[in-house]
C-alpha cells in the first residue's frame, strides 16, 4: 500500500497543469474458488490482482489512467500523462497535504476465511452436495461454486482525504438439478455477505443444499404458468431485486443527468404508494453490498430514496454530484480498478411495515405467488422491466395452491410502486452481482413480503387469460 | 511480451513437482471513450498485463492467476497453483494439449487502429448525438454512448512445447437513443463489434436505432395469442449467447443442457446453420488457436438443422475420447481455459429483411428484448420467456408499435420454427461475440392484456 506522501506527489503532479479535481484508487484483491460438482473439488483456482487509476477532472470530464501492478514511477508517469491531456487549461504547482481519514471497514467476520483450511470449507461443501441429493431421487447433479474474496483499497482524493477500506466477500451458490422423465428443471440458493465461515459453519450450506433441490422439484411439478394480469405477492428478501432493476437504477444519478431516467425532475413528487419507504445503505455491517468508503474515497452512509411514496433523492457519484452541484452520496463505484466509477447501489431495499406476512397471502382471492425471482431487467428509459419467476405458486381462495413455472413479471416501475397495497412486518436482505456498463458489482435487495395489486404475468399455459 | 520469463515459470513448476504447466499471458492495451449527450465525459486508456498458471500434479489440476509478472511474482504463482492441486480430485481426463502445426499470421491486427487519432474519433462520436436530433425533433439524443478501441497480445506456452503468440485489434461501441413525445419515452439500444472503428458504422446504427425509437413511440401492448415472429438482429445474436451455453461439451456431459443425447440429431429446421468462426474479419474473439494453442477453424456447430458436434476444449474431449474442436477459450489472464466458442453466428441468407416480412405476412417484429441475460432464457431447460418491443407486422409490412408483452417457449422450438433468415447480419460483444442476421420464427407464444 502506498504511503500518504506518495499519493500527495501523484495528484500534485496529475493537477500539474490544471484541472479541479483529481484521486487515485487502488486496489490489491485476493481470492479464492472451488467448483464442487459430483462429490469432489473441480478446478480449484486463485488470483492475485493490483493496480491503480488515476483520475484528473477538468469542468465535466475525466481522463483516467489505468496501470497494472504500479510502483512510484509507473503512478507518476501515468499522472504526467493525465496532465498532458489537458494541458493549456490552467497552470500553477498545486501541492495537495492529505488527510489520514480513519480505515473504515463494513467486513465483519467472526470466523475469518483465513483461519479455515480447505479440508473443512470443502466438507461444508460436501454438506451441501449430500443434503440436496438426500432430497430427492429426481436430483440428478448438484453444482455448488465457493468463492471469497478479499479487497484491500485505498482511494487518494484531492478533497483532502486518503481512505482505507477492507472488503472481505463470501459467497456460495447450490445449483440443483433434477430430472423427471424427459424434463430437466433446476433450483438455486445462493447466500453472500461479508462475514466469515459462521456464514455457513451453522448448518447454513447443508440448508442451501436442501433449499435448492426443493425448488428443483417444486419446478419438476409445477404446470405452466397462466397469462395475464393479477394479483402478486412478492417474497421477502430477494424480492426486493424487482425495487432495484425497476426502479433502483433509475435513480442513479448518471442516467438522471443523461436525460435516460423516469425519474428525472421528480424529487418531492409521488412516485410510490404511501406503504413504500425504500433506501440504499452502504452502511451496514456484514452486508454483501457495503463499503466502508466507496470507490471514490466518500463515507458510505444510509440514503433515503423514497418516503412514504415521496421521492427523495438519487444515488451520486463524485462526477454527478459535481455537475448537479450536491453532494455525494456515497455510491461512486467500479467493479475493480480497470473501470471508471458511476452511480451504483449498494444494499437497497424496502423498508418493512406492520402487516403479518400470512395474512396479505390470506387476503389475495386470486394471484401468484413469486417465491422466489432469478433476476430481471428494466429499460430505465421507459421503466418497463420483467422478471422471471424461478419458484411460483398459484394462490386461490386465500391459500398457496400448486406450483407455477415459467412465469414472467412484466411491468412498468413507476406504475407497479403505485400498486404495491399491502407490506409485510418481515425483512430480509439477499446477494446479487449488479451488472451496467459492463460492470459488475456485489449488491444486495431487500423488502418485506409485499403485495402488488395487479401486474401482467406472462406465462406459457396455451389456455390463456 | 517476449520479456516476460514463461519458461522460467514452467522450469519452476517442474522443478517443485507438477508434471505439466501451462503459462498463458495477456496484454491488452485499450482506449475507452464514454460520451453523455454529446459530450466526451470520460477518456481512460488502460494497459494490464497479467498471467494465468496451470498446473498438473497426479492428474489433479490447479490454477492461479496474478497481475505481478516479475520473476518473483510469477514462481509465487506458480507455488499458489501447486497449492490449488492438493484441493482438486485426480482426473485422468486432465491434460495439457501437445503442439500441432498452427499458421499463425496477423490479419486480426489492423496496424491502422493503433494510429487511428482518438481525437478525431471522439469528435465523431460527439456528433452523434446532434445526428440523432435532426432526424426527428422527438429524438432527445444520444444519452450515452461507449466507445472501446483494444490490442491485445497473447502468448500460450506449455511444458509439452506449446508456444505460440498472436495479437488483434478490436473496436466496440454501446449506445441508447433516446426519444420523448409528452410523457412517453422510449429507447433505440444497440452494440457492435467489428475489427476497427470504421468497421463499427456507427452513423448508420445511430441513424436506424433513432427512427426505430421514433416508431416506437405510442406503443401498446397487444393481445395475447401465437403469432409469426422476426428477431431483430440484435435480439437473436442475445439468444445466441444464452444457446452457446447450452453448446459446450461440459454442459452437455454434466447433463446442464438441452442437447444432451442429441448430437447427431436433427434439432433445428434446415434453415438454421449456427457456426463458430474463429475466422470472421470483423469478429473480436478472431484467433488461429484457442487459449491452449490448439488451432482453430471454422466450424458449423448446427449445420442446417443437425446438431454436428458441441464444442470442446483438450479435457472435455479426452473425456468423450476424441479431438478438442479447438475451443479451450477464457474469458481473460484471470480465467481457466473451458469450452467456450470464439465468434459463433447464426448464418444471414441473401433475403432482405423486408423480404423476411412479406414471408411472414403478419406477426411481431422484435427489435429489444428485456431479461434474457438476467433469467429469461434458461440454458439448462431451454425455456425462453423474455419482455419484448417491437412492431406489429401486417400485410408484410410495419402496422404499430407494441410494448409490455413477453414471448414465451423453448430454445429448442425456436430451432425447430426457423422458416427464414435475413442478410443483415450483425456481431455484438458481450462476454463473448455472438452475431446473427434477422429470423423469422413460424410461431411463438405472446402475452400480452
Amino acid at each position: 500500500m502506498f504511503d500518504v506522501s506518495v499519493i500527495e506527489r501523484v495528484l500534485s503532479r496529475a493537477l500539474a497543469r490544471g484541472g479541479e479535481h483529481a484521486d487515485i484508487y487502488w486496489e490489491r484483491s485476493v481470492s479464492r474458488f472451488f467448483e464442487f460438482e459430483d462429490g469432489v473439488v473441480k478446478r480449484p483456482a486463485t488470483g492475485l490482482s493490483s493496480g491503480a487509476a488515476i483520475r484528473l477532472i477538468h469542468d465535466d470530464r475525466a481522463v483516467t489512467a489505468v496501470i497494472a501492478e504500479p510502483d512510484e514511477d509507473a503512478l507518476l508517469a501515468g499522472a504526467d500523462r493525465l496532465a498532458a491531456a489537458i494541458s493549456g487549461v490552467g497552470s500553477g504547482e498545486k501541492r495537495l497535504v492529505l488527510d489520514e481519514g480513519p480505515a473504515r471497514s463494513m467486513s465483519a467476520a467472526e470466523m475469518p476465511v483465513a483461519e479455515w483450511s480447505a479440508d473443512r470449507k470443502i466438507e461444508l461443501l460436501r454438506e451441501a452436495d449430500v443434503a440436496a441429493r438426500a432430497e430427492s431421487d429426481e436430483i440428478k447433479r448438484v453444482r455448488i461454486n465457493y468463492r471469497e474474496q478479499s479487497k484491500q483499497v485505498l482511494i487518494g482524493s484531492a478533497l483532502g482525504v486518503r481512505a482505507v477500506d477492507e472488503r472481505d466477500y463470501l459467497i456460495l451458490v447450490v445449483q440443483a438439478i433434477g430430472q423427471r422423465n424427459g424434463t430437466i428443471r433446476s433450483g438455486i440458493s445462493m447466500q453472500g455477505k461479508q462475514r466469515g465461515m459462521e456464514l455457513l459453519a451453522g448448518g447454513e450450506a447443508r440448508e442451501m443444499g436442501i433449499r435448492a433441490a426443493r425448488q428443483a422439484v417444486t419446478n419438476l411439478d409445477a404446470r405452466p404458468a397462466p397469462r395475464g394480469p393479477m394479483a402478486v405477492v412478492l417474497n421477502c428478501g430477494w424480492g426486493g431485486v424487482l425495487f432495484h432493476e425497476a426502479c433502483g437504477h433509475g435513480l442513479e444519478a448518471d442516467t438522471i443527468l443523461s436525460g435516460s431516467s423516469v425519474y428525472e425532475g421528480m424529487i418531492g413528487e409521488r412516485v410510490a404508494s404511501e406503504l413504500v419507504t425504500a433506501v440504499d445503505d452502504g452502511s451496514l455491517h456484514g452486508e454483501w453490498g457495503s463499503y466502508g468508503y466507496d470507490d471514490e474515497g466518500v463515507p458510505s452512509r444510509r440514503n433515503v430514496l423514497i418516503e412514504r411514496g415521496i421521492l427523495k433523492g438519487y444515488l451520486q457519484s463524485v462526477m454527478t454530484a459535481r455537475q448537479a452541484g450536491v453532494e455525494p452520496t456515497g455510491n461512486g463505484r467500479r467493479e475493480n480498478y480497470r473501470y471508471v466509477p458511476f452511480p451504483r447501489m449498494s444494499n437497497t431495499f424496502i423498508a418493512p411495515g406492520d402487516q403479518d406476512p400470512a395474512e396479505i397471502i390470506a387476503a389475495t382471492d386470486y394471484g401468484l405467488f413469486a417465491r422466489d425471482l432469478r433476476g430481471g431487467q428494466v429499460n430505465p428509459a421507459s421503466g418497463d422491466f420483467v422478471f422471471v419467476v424461478s419458484e411460483g405458486y398459484m394462490i386461490r381462495n386465500g391459500k398457496l395452491a400448486e406450483p407455477v413455472q415459467g412465469a414472467t413479471l412484466i411491468g412498468n416501475g413507476p406504475a407497479v410502486l403505485k400498486r404495491v397495497d399491502m407490506v409485510g412486518s418481515d425483512f430480509g436482505l439477499a446477494p446479487g452481482m449488479c451488472g451496467k456498463m459492463d460492470q459488475n458489482v456485489p449488491a444486495a435487495c431487500g423488502q418485506p413480503t409485499l403485495r402488488i395489486s395487479e401486474i401482467t404475468v406472462g406465462g406459457t399455459d396455451q389456455g390463456g387469460a | 511480451m517476449d520479456h516476460i520469463k514463461l519458461d522460467a515459470a514452467i522450469d519452476r513448476g517442474r522443478r517443485d513437482g507438477a508434471d505439466e504447466v501451462e503459462v498463458y499471458c495477456s496484454r491488452v492495451r485499450e482506449t475507452s471513450i464514454l460520451v453523455t449527450t454529446g459530450r466526451a465525459k470520460s477518456a481512460t486508456t488502460l494497459d494490464v498485463t497479467g498471467a494465468g498458471i496451470r498446473v498438473l500434479q497426479g492428474g489433479r489440476l490447479g490454477f492461479a492467476h496474478t497481475t505481478d509478472i516479475s520473476e518473483r511474482g510469477m514462481e509465487l504463482a506458480v507455488s499458489e497453483a501447486l497449492d490449488m492441486c492438493r484441493w482438486g480430485h485426480a482426473d485422468e481426463h486432465n491434460v495439457l494439449p501437445d503442439p500441432s502445426p498452427v499458421e499463425v499470421d496477423d490479419r486480426f491486427y489492423d496496424p491502422n487502429a493503433a494510429t487511428q487519432r482518438i481525437e478525431d474519433q471522439t469528435l465523431l462520436l460527439e456528433s452523434l448525438h446532434d445526428r440523432a436530433r435532426s432526424r426527428d425533433p422527438k429524438v432527445a439524443g444520444v444519452a450515452e454512448l461507449v466507445y472501446y478501441n483494444q490490442e491485445q497480445q497473447v502468448r500460450v506456452v506449455n511444458s509439452r512445447g506449446i508456444d505460440l503468440t498472436s495479437r488483434r485489434t478490436s473496436a466496440d461501441a454501446g449506445f441508447e437513443v433516446i426519444v420523448k413525445d409528452g410523457g412517453q419515452t422510449q429507447a433505440g439500444i444497440m452494440t457492435r463489434t467489428s475489427r476497427n472503428f470504421r468497421g463499427l458504422e456507427l452513423e448508420r446504427l445511430v441513424d436506424e436505432q433513432a427512427d426505430q425509437a421514433v416508431g416506437l413511440l405510442g406503443a401498446v401492448p397487444i393481445k395475447s395469442c401465437n403469432a409469426p415472429v422476426i428477431l431483430s438482429p440484435f435480439v437473436a445474436a442475445q439468444l445466441v449467447s444464452v444457446l452457446s451455453q447450452a453448446l459446450t461439451a461440459d454442459a452437455v456431459q454434466q447433463g446442464r443442457s438441452a442437447f444432451v443425447g442429441r448430437i447427431g440429431d436433427r434439432v433445428g429446421s434446415p434453415q438454421i446453420t449456427l457456426s463458430d468462426d474463429p475466422w470472421h474479419p470483423e469478429g473480436e474473439l478472431s484467433a488461429h488457436f484457442d487459449s491452449e494453442g490448439v488451432p482453430c477453424r471454422p466450424l458449423s456447430v448446427i449445420d442446417k438443422g443437425v446438431l454436428t458436434t458441441v464444442l470442446y476444449d483438450t479435457v472435455t474431449a479426452r473425456r468423450d475420447n476424441r479431438q478438442s474442436t479447438g475451443h479451450g477459450n477464457r474469458s481473460g489472464y484471470q480465467a481457466m481455459p473451458q469450452p467456450l466458442p470464439s465468434n459463433l453466428l447464426v448464418q444471414p441468407s441473401d433475403l432482405t429483411r423486408e423480404e423476411l416480412f412479406r414471408q411472414a405476412d403478419r406477426g411481431l417484429f422484435v427489435t429489444g428484448v428485456f431479461g434474457i441475460s438476467t433469467g429469461g432464457v434458461d440454458p439448462v431447460s431451454g425455456n425462453v420467456s423474455v419482455g419484448v418491443v417491437g412492431f406489429w407486422v401486417e400485410n408484410g409490412a410495419i402496422s404499430h408499435p407494441v410494448r409490455e408483452v413477453t414471448i414465451a417457449g423453448t430454445l429448442l422450438e425456436i430451432l425447430e420454427r426457423v422458416i427464414a433468415t435475413a442478410d443483415d447480419l450483425l456481431l455484438i460483444s458481450t462476454r463473448g461475440v455472438w452475431g446473427s442476421p434477422s429470423v423469422l420464427i413460424e410461431e411463438m407464444s405472446i402475452s400480452g392484456n
